[in-house]
């Protein structure tokens, strides 16, 4: 299912087909932040390091799943791309319940996009720690019932 | 701040906090900043200690921060995030199955510790490579542990020498290993701790045995 | 001081080492005692006389090639500035080689400024930390007194022999479409 990767895991620049195509097409970017009521947000890394991401879920109350995750993010092209990714990974097939969204390594998002440098790795570790933050926000204001 | 010297290069900071020591859950990390050295994010560096422990993370002198933290003396003071992260099972009963190289052991440590007090009772099986047999941190904390509760064992993989002791093997650890040794304990949760390429490599390989995504938990340490 | 043979438009593979007499240097690659025991090894010739001759035809060309220059990069920094106008130049706007402009785009990082640029066309390089193999960003923005905010957004456009005023047309042209859409992704220009 997964191009094979064109990246050279730890030195090497070159990018994969599929980080490119989220890099250039990126999916699931909320352009109007101020009129979207989200039932979770995280937000995650600081300007000054060069990383920021911030992430907007909606779940659906009748099967626990996430129906929207929408985001803007700061960074490089991994970083970038790794959030688009993510979000594509949330809500694909219907959408990840929480508790399967809460499982999402950087492994899982890195082997999705084809690889990516290893000095990269860290996007992606930002990118599941946004997603945990907003379904942490999201929890905290909706306790679970069992 | 106190200093122990663990196995080869590798420094457990133990540390008294201001504010009071903080809460944490076993597998969490603390965000270390060293702002001289021109990093503003600051380092993770996960906690090694077990909350009835004074707070402590145990640190490999790699990098230019490692080596910095490694060569504090006692008194010395940084700014730290409080503890944060989510490599934890959410879990009371699952079988914790944890897989480390080298300083990966650091969560491992509070978590197994935690673990046998809280619930001597569940399984906790720990797959720990090293290059030598003077590399393995932690070691005698280990052996207890092993020793004196029958829910954990502890397989030792050596990959960089000849003679081993009994009970260890030599080479990598493999996904197939891990899985046939595991067997049917009961609901097996993976976490998988050490470098990026260790950590890729497992997770790879656990999957393409068969492991389900949502039974593995990574935690990879950049070299600082 | 050393000078880098492709540089000055010469052959790769050759530099040229000005050295005070009487300084003992220990040489990185031993063996012969070619090139007065600094660099064992046969010389090339081929590659020396390259060189020279590169050496000669920028010397007899420098003080022309300068003007020329100071005048591209003059242009493209004021069009630059016109067209996005939050950009901020890094470093002097006269007092600076006559073949580089230095820029800092704010919200924005430099690795991706890069890649759509190279997507277009245009080659230039970044100080941003993404970039770096140590992931830090230049510390010559930082010893400029820039915030590593902004060090991360920048980005070194140099000009050279065979730059033309069409080219820097081109790279102004697809620059501040590059820019906004950036911009749009950023999580800094979100309300949160």
């Amino acid at each position: 299912m997964n191009e094979k990767p064109k990246t050279c895991d730890g030195a090497g620049w070159l990018y994969s087909d599929t980080v490119k195509d989220h890099f250039f097409n990126p999916r699931n970017i909320l352009l109007d932040e101020k009129n979207y009521v989200a039932d979770g947000v995280g937000v995650v890394g600081s300007p000054a390091c060069g990383d920021m991401m911030a992430l907007w879920i909606r779940v659906d109350k009748e099967n626990g799943r996430i129906a929207e995750c929408k985001w803007r993010t700061f960074g490089c092209a991994s970083a970038i791309a790794s959030t688009s990714m993510l979000s594509l990974m949330a809500t694909e097939n219907g959408g990840m319940t929480l508790a399967r969204a809460k499982k999402v390594t950087p492994e899982a998002i890195i082997d999705r996009l084809g690889g990516l440098p290893d000095r990269k790795y860290h996007c992606s570790v930002l990118g599941h720690q946004a997603l945990r933050e907003a379904i942490q926000d999201y929890e905290s204001h909706h306790a679970s019932n069992g | 701040m106190k200093t122990v010297r663990e196995a080869l290069g590798t420094t457990t900071l133990e540390l008294s906090c201001a504010d009071g020591a903080p809460a944490y859950i076993p597998g969490q990390f603390i965000t270390v900043y060293l702002p001289e050295l021109g990093t503003p994010e600051g380092k993770a560096y996960s906690i090694s200690s077990a909350p009835f422990e004074p707070l402590a993370i145990t640190v490999s002198a790699r990098g230019e921060f490692s080596r910095r933290l490694c060569s504090l003396n006692p008194g010395d003071t940084f700014t730290a995030s409080v503890p944060s992260g989510y490599f934890y099972s959410e879990s009371k009963t699952s079988t914790l199955v944890m897989i480390a190289a080298g300083i990966g052991i650091a969560p491992f440590r509070d978590v197994m510790l935690d673990s046998v007090k809280q619930n001597p009772a569940r399984r906790l099986i720990l797959f720990y490579s090293n290059r030598t047999m003077a590399d393995i941190v932690f070691n005698k904390t280990l052996e207890e542990l092993a020793a004196a509760n029958p829910a954990v064992e502890v397989h030792r993989f050596i990959t960089r020498e000849e003679a081993l002791s009994p009970g260890v093997s030599g080479g990598r650890i493999s996904a197939e290993a891990v899985v046939r040794t595991v067997g049917d304990a009961p609901d097996p949760e993976f976490f998988i701790c050490g470098s990026i390429s260790f950590v890729r490599d497992l997770w790879r390989g656990l999957r393409s045995v068969g492991v389900g995504e949502d039974r593995l938990y990574t935690e990879a340490f950049f070299s600082h | 001081m050393t000078l880098n043979g492709s540089k000055i438009y010469g052959p790769k593979g050759v530099g040229l080492l000005y050295k005070k007499n009487g300084i003992k240097i220990e040489p990185l690659i031993m063996g012969g005692e070619q090139e007065g025991g600094l660099r064992a090894g046969t010389e090339s010739v081929p590659l020396i006389v390259g060189c020279a001759e590169a050496l000669r035809l920028a010397e007899a060309s420098r003080e022309e090639e300068a003007s020329r220059l100071t005048g591209l990069r003059d242009y493209f920094i004021e069009r630059l500035r016109e067209k996005i106008p939050e950009a901020q130049l890094n470093g002097h706007a006269q007092m600076r080689l006559p073949n580089n402009a230095h820029f800092s785009f704010p919200h924005i990082e430099g690795e991706s400024i890069l890649l759509m640029l190279d997507h277009a066309g245009v080659e230039a390089s970044t100080g941003s930390a993404c970039s770096a193999r140590d992931l830090r960003p230049s510390h010559v923005l930082l010893a400029l007194g820039q915030d590593a905010e902004l060090a991360h957004g920048s980005i070194r456009f140099s000009f050279g022999r065979y730059t033309t005023k069409e080219e820097l047309d081109y790279c102004l042209s697809v620059l501040p479409a590059i820019v906004k859409r950036l911009n749009e992704l950023s999580a800094l220009t979100a309300t949160i």
